[in-house]
């Protein structure tokens, strides 16, 4: 990678360099003009130079041949221009005046516009091409390096460096023409000014980058703060249950706050030192003014100037300090830079990346693999040079099924990883079907080969999203790609800008991550058979089941939900699950919600039909004056309150035991208290407001099966169904629609999945119900075949940020289901899935043998670096590895004397 | 269902808990939590580690020993039986598995609750005391009934 900015810039924007530069060619005699402009203006129809008499005219745009004085007496002239009178002539010039400022100011516009676009497409490729080298680091480097480091530069570091490519050789040249200009007019107008003009700039140019260089060392300092605060930041984060766990936020404070200051420090030192060379360098221009007031003021008022000269001259002048403060910056921001751009890409030029053709893009289908790998002398280091693996040499076809066995430190999980190009061999060949592994394309290998260990990163997003994001292709498929210039709303910049690492070709983002028809009917068979077989089925189900139908939901599926709670219903009547679930009936009181749960018996949709908005809620008001419900529920509430008075009175405040109940709190009991000592002998009509809505709140949490208070008797029941049913007429009359009912009849959509089917709730004293309603469950749904599309519903489950939504184990499963997903010729299993209990996971590695096996003919090579000890029957071969070297290879039989050894 | 005041009466028939205030008795029986066993299903295992003790509302349970490889019945308990208590009072295993006969109804009664309200209550303190006490006073006595049949053969 280029370490020199200029060149660097100059190498991938040439040609548009080159076009600024004639476009602001083009501007200067128009530039020009404008200085010119105003000194024709004072001199002539102003002061009347020429215009001595009324009826005298001068001519306007006539033309001369340049330099014809010097060679014949007079000037030729092309065009004697138009003779103008002193007032038009005054008026042409100022609209001349007036044109050459416009188009003066279109040349800026254009020429900014121009710059804004080269630069942030140059930023594109800056940022594309450090990123591609990322994609390009060896395992072993990407490994070393910190996360937010490499995002720190990508993103943050090099972004000034945006606004400076445009500029870095149009804005000297621009800049640089008009001091040009301004200095040849000024030279025009009087040498003398001109001159003492030409050696203070000279002086500047020698001064200012003796006082720089201190700048540039800040600035590089600066950087590699900014760099080590972005690296420690993202440390402490990822870290940051350690950082509680042992209590030490103060230290990360601490050492947070060292690197702020150190930044502070370092940037309060360079404002310091730029704004002392903005100093001298005001000064110094300024210095100029004093000398051409003081001794152009001297030089007319001696006559030996004339005025006209000198107001040109300053007017020249004042066009001056501004391009030359702008080279001067320009210089300045171009070391910055300069640094700026050496510290962002020198760890990434450095590293030594994988050739571009290993990465390279293509929409062929890939050749399967057909002999499989052949390992000779194989010898791997780990980070202090010690051997780890040691002249292994072996063939692992994908026609057969091999364990390599061996603990810890006998170099089993590194021939995984080597085989899986996450290690590299110090020496010896590797081969894959006779191709060297390192020429192989990484496309190839990872089509055709599954690799799955025990660390799970996922990136976040649906199970669906997760599976579908490693799946550019899929068994014998050609990959989905697409052409990368063909987004419409980029169109407009693309030009020229892919660099050479990019290809026309990228594989189609959208495709099939965000399509919501994947997995489609083709592959939805293997889906299956891979997800069963990982065990990742249940989960996925389970998922589907506590969501709720949102617009996935068709009718049919609703009708076939309807049907499963009405065979769940049913069953009840089996022995297992009698009275373990209290179903919900319109027709009888359900003692497992609470009074309130059982007035409304729905979900509410509006929140002023949410539990703790009840007592206030009007319409419910109404419908308990309705039905004389007030002063019972009034009763009840007192009830429960005089229960929680007695109960947890006597208790201490800091009472273990009023903690563990979840009972009320010490404040809300003698809250209770005393609006129990303020309504005593009072009516629901006598007692005051604000106690009324308390107590009401306190009779509509209850219920019988959690508290026991024996508050509700037969007879209270029946009157509150009798509300219930007023509230549903009232609100159906109103065509109030804030409670979905719930109606043994109808869908509720409010409702997740399995508490449709269930349709009531689990008696909370069975202790195995769940698992037993659970399975009914399930057994129905897959009687009824409408256990897969719930599994699809599953599908969209949020793994959350990393996958945290998951438990290891099933983290570990879908990596493995990933693997296997894109039905490869070979996988690599190392010590995958360790975090499940040794049966699930044999029962796992067993169905993915036979996964991979037809009629006893293997289609699917499975190499197995196992965590359990055996069994090996599974397998056709094992190979035992003892300190890096292969102590025994054979067929289970031949190894098991052998393996028996090793493990006594 | 029972109410709070049902489980009062009937923690009261336990002699653990006869002698202690009404009022204690309802917190014992607010913290208990209602438990239902299907038939056959285990209340607990032996040699689990349960904290809790358990007392019979409705049904009958097995209480089940090992013995050759087979569990054996050795007793069953039936309404306002109180068994799992060793365990629930200091830190031992299951001595014996517990099955439901029948669906089995019990209120289950966590050590941490026990030792809470003891703490809070000295007085139950005193009153278990005396319990286990008397218990112990019984073994002693039934051990020392087995020891002297041993020893005097006919």
């Amino acid at each position: 990678m280029e370490r020199n900015l200029l060149k660097y810039i100059w190498r991938h924007s040439r040609s548009k360099q080159i076009w600024i530069f004639i476009v602001v060619l083009a501007a200067m005699p128009v530039y020009f003009l404008m200085l010119q402009l105003p000194k024709l203006i004072v001199n002539g129809p102003i002061q009347a130079v020429g215009f001595e008499t009324p009826e005298a005219t001068q001519p306007f745009l006539s033309i001369s041949l340049p330099f014809t004085q010097y060679f014949t007496d007079q000037q030729i002239m092309l065009f004697d221009g138009f003779q103008l009178q002193r007032p038009s002539m005054l008026v042409v010039l100022c609209i001349s005046f007036l044109l050459a400022v416009a188009l003066n100011g279109w040349f800026k516009l254009y020429i900014n516009t121009y710059k804004g676009k080269l630069g942030e497409s140059l930023l594109r490729r800056l940022r594309y091409e450090l990123f591609d080298r990322v994609l390009r680091y060896p395992i072993g480097k990407i490994r070393q390096v910190k996360p937010s480091e490499i995002s720190s530069v990508i993103k943050d570091e090099v972004e000034p460096l945006g606004e400076f490519f445009g500029d870095a050789f149009s804005a000297p040249v621009f800049l640089g023409a008009q001091a040009l200009t301004g200095m040849t007019f000024l030279f025009l107008q009087n040498t003398m000014f001109g001159a003492i003009t030409l050696g203070i700039v000279v002086f500047q140019a020698w001064i200012i980058p003796r006082l720089r260089r201190r700048l540039l060392e800040l600035g590089r300092r600066r950087q590699r703060a900014a760099r080590r605060l972005s690296g420690r930041i993202g440390e402490y984060v990822q870290g940051m249950d350690d950082v509680h766990l042992h209590g030490v936020t103060n230290r990360a404070r601490a050492n947070i706050w060292n690197i702020l200051r150190g930044i502070l420090a370092t940037r309060f030192e360079l404002y310091q030192r730029k704004f002392f060379v903005k100093f001298i360098n005001n000064f110094l221009i300024q210095l100029l003014a004093f000398i051409f007031y003081l001794l152009g003021g001297y030089l007319v008022i001696t006559g030996r100037m004339d005025l006209g000269a000198l107001v040109a001259s300053i007017a020249a002048y004042k066009d001056l300090p501004a391009p030359i403060k702008g080279i001067i910056d320009w210089d300045q921001q171009r070391l910055m830079n300069q640094i700026r751009y050496e510290q962002a890409v020198e760890d990434f030029a450095e590293t030594e990346i994988v050739p571009y053709e290993r990465q390279v893009a293509t929409d062929q289908v890939l050749p399967h693999i057909k002999e499989g790998y052949k390992l000779s002398n194989i010898t791997v280091v780990d980070s202090s040079d010690q051997p780890v693996i040691e002249s292994f040499s072996a063939t692992l076809s994908p026609r057969e099924a091999v364990a390599i066995v061996g603990g810890n430190d006998s170099g089993a999980e590194q021939v995984a990883e080597v085989l899986g190009r996450l290690l590299r061999a110090r020496s010896g060949s590797i081969t894959l079907d006779g191709n060297d592994l390192d020429s192989i394309a990484e496309s190839q290998t990872g089509q055709r080969i599954g690799y799955a260990d025990s660390n799970v990163f996922y990136a976040g997003g649906s199970i669906k999203a997760t599976l579908a994001e490693t799946l550019p292709f899929v068994g014998d498929a050609a990959p989905v790609i697409k052409n990368a210039s063909s987004g419409a709303d980029f169109a407009n910049y693309e030009n020229d800008v892919m660099v050479s690492a990019d290809v026309d070709m990228i594989y189609d983002v959208d495709d099939p991550v965000s399509n919501p028809s994947w997995p489609d009917d083709a592959f939805w068979p293997h889906l299956l058979s891979v997800m069963q077989s990982t065990r990742l089925y249940n989960d996925v189900l389970e998922f589907g089941l506590l969501r709720t139908l949102d617009d996935e939901g068709d009718e049919t599926i609703k009708a076939s939900l309807l049907e499963a709670r009405r065979e769940f219903a049913d069953d009840k009547s089996t022995d297992e699950l009698s009275g373990a679930v209290e179903f919900f009936d319109p027709e009888k009181y359900n003692h497992q919600l609470t009074i309130g749960e059982n007035l409304i018996f729905g979900t509410p949709l509006d929140a002023q039909f949410n539990p703790e908005n009840l007592p206030s809620n009007k319409t419910m008001l109404g419908v308990l004056k309705e039905t004389d419900l007030m002063s019972q529920l009034f009763d009840a509430g007192r009830e429960v309150a005089e229960n929680n008075v007695e109960l947890f009175g006597d208790l201490t405040e800091d009472s273990m035991l009023l903690q563990r109940t979840g009972g009320p709190s010490p404040e809300q009991i003698a809250a209770m208290k005393q609006m129990l000592d303020r309504t005593s002998g009072k009516t629901v009509t006598t007692a005051p407001a604000n106690d009324v809505t308390a107590i009401l709140a306190l009779a509509f949490g209850y219920s019988e099966t959690q508290s026991r208070f024996g508050v509700l008797n037969e007879a209270l029941q029946a009157q509150l169904l009798n509300a219930r049913k007023k509230l549903a007429e009232t609100l159906g009359a109103q065509g109030n629609d804030c409670v979905a009912f719930l109606d043994p009849a109808r869908f509720n959509p409010s409702l997740t999945i399995i508490d449709n089917i269930l349709f009531g709730r689990i008696d909370a004293r069975r202790t195995g119900a769940r698992d037993r309603v659970l399975n009914a469950i399930k057994k129905i749904l897959e009687e009824r075949n409408i256990s897969e599309t719930i599994f699809r519903i599953g599908l969209s489950y949020d793994i959350g940020v990393a996958g945290r939504n998951l438990t290891t184990s099933q983290a570990q499963k879908l990596k493995v289901a990933r693997a296997l997903l894109k039905k490869p010729d070979m996988v690599i299993l190392n010590r995958a899935l360790s975090a499940l209990d040794p049966v699930e996971r044999k029962a796992i590695i067993h169905d993915i043998l036979s996964l991979g096996s037809e009629d006893g003919k293997r289609q699917m090579g499975v190499i197995c670096v196992p965590v359990d000890n055996g069994p090996w029957d599974d397998f056709d071969r094992v190979i035992l590895m003892e300190g890096g070297r292969i102590s025994i290879d054979g067929t289970p039989e031949q190894v098991a004397p052998r393996l028996e050894m090793s493990n006594a | 269902m029972s109410t709070l005041k049902d489980d009062v009466a009937m923690l009261r028939r336990v002699a653990l808990f006869s002698s202690v205030d009404p009022s204690k008795l309802k917190l014992i029986a607010y913290t208990a939590s209602q438990r239902v066993f299907e038939d056959g299903e285990m209340v607990f295992e032996k040699d689990s580690n349960g904290t809790s003790a358990y007392l019979i509302v409705r049904g009958e349970a097995e209480i089940l020993v090992e013995s050759g490889g087979k569990q054996v019945v050795v007793a069953v308990h039936g309404r306002n039986a109180l068994f799992g208590e060793i365990s629930a009072f200091c830190d031992v295993p299951r001595t014996a598995g517990v099955r439901a006969r029948g669906q089995l109804s019990v209120l289950e009664l966590k050590r941490e609750n026990l030792m809470e309200l003891i703490h809070e209550f000295p007085e139950v303190a005193v009153e278990v005391i005396r319990e286990l006490a008397r218990r112990l006073a019984t073994t002693t006595s039934d051990l020392a009934h087995v020891l002297d049949s041993k020893e005097t053969p006919d």
